[in-house]
């Protein structure tokens, strides 16, 4: 049972490649499934987990791809009325905070729509928290979803 | 598995059937042929995602992209959602529908492109 769990957590490395968003949208969702995770909140954690990635392998830069990329989901609160997993994205990449980072306004025509910054409103608008911090040259994104405990 | 499939209605209207993925490696397999679908022609276009299972910023700039180049050449993309909530919800969430239709029904979605 994911409640009585004394680590509800997993860890994967994968290569700073376009190529490897499918595979781990694949590890998010298998083990975020084996440690209880509903699959609304595991939809939502894989928006953001696309995005994310998305980002990094966009604007990282060159340490974006020198680097592995870290994923690690947790799981908590499973004994409170609500619970949450947190997906935590660790890039070397440039530094960037993307709770700071304020996208432009939607253009009020079609004619007006420009690539980008559709991500990060994506992330905000499928997470129920976020949080960043920048150690040792690694930008660390955490990403919440909470979900009510039945 | 990502998907196109197409159905030319009469001779304006085009409903394009896009189900799967719409992520990174699931919009590029789609976006050379559903460039050509939407826009090689000024028709009126239903895109229907009431299939797709999931959909990430890149799908949406390949709807918005194509939305906008069919304007330009006189035509209408719409898009139909039908019942799929997570699709719609991201939708809603970017502010896109309010720049291209998103339907429900499907014959409203029809019509609207119609207009």
């Amino acid at each position: 049972m994911p409640a009585f769990n004394a680590d509800p957590s997993a860890e994967r490395l994968f290569s700073p490649d376009w190529s490897q968003i499918g595979p781990a949208s694949e590890w998010l969702n298998h083990a975020g499934s084996s440690l209880g995770i509903p699959l609304e909140a595991l939809n939502r954690l894989d928006v953001c987990l696309n995005e994310a990635l998305a980002n990094v392998l966009s604007h990282g830069g060159p340490g974006a791809t020198a680097a592995p990329l870290r994923l690690r989901i947790s799981v908590e609160n499973f004994r409170h009325s609500n619970a949450s997993a947190t997906l935590t994205v660790c890039d070397g990449g440039l530094k960037f905070d993307p709770t700071a980072f304020t996208p432009s306004p939607l253009p009020k025509s079609l004619d007006d729509v420009q690539p980008g910054g559709l991500g990060i409103i994506l992330i905000r608008g499928s997470a129920n928290e976020l949080g960043y911090r920048y150690i040792s040259g690694t930008n660390q994104f955490d990403i919440t979803v909470c979900w009510p405990k039945c | 598995m990502t998907t196109i499939e197409y159905e030319d209605v009469d001779a304006t209207l085009r409903v394009v059937r896009l189900a799967g993925r719409l992520d990174v490696p699931g919009t590029e397999l789609i976006s050379t042929k559903f460039a050509g679908l939407a826009t090689s022609q000024s028709k009126r276009v239903v895109v229907d995602v009431s299939a797709v299972t999931f959909l990430a910023s890149v799908g949406i700039r390949e709807l918005v992209t194509n939305a906008k180049a069919l304007k330009q050449r006189g035509g209408k993309m719409v898009i139909f959602v039908g019942k799929n909530a997570d699709v719609a919800h991201t939708l809603d969430t970017t502010g896109i529908g309010t720049l291209i239709g998103v339907f429900l029904d499907a014959t409203q979605a029809d019509e609207a492109a119609r207009t």
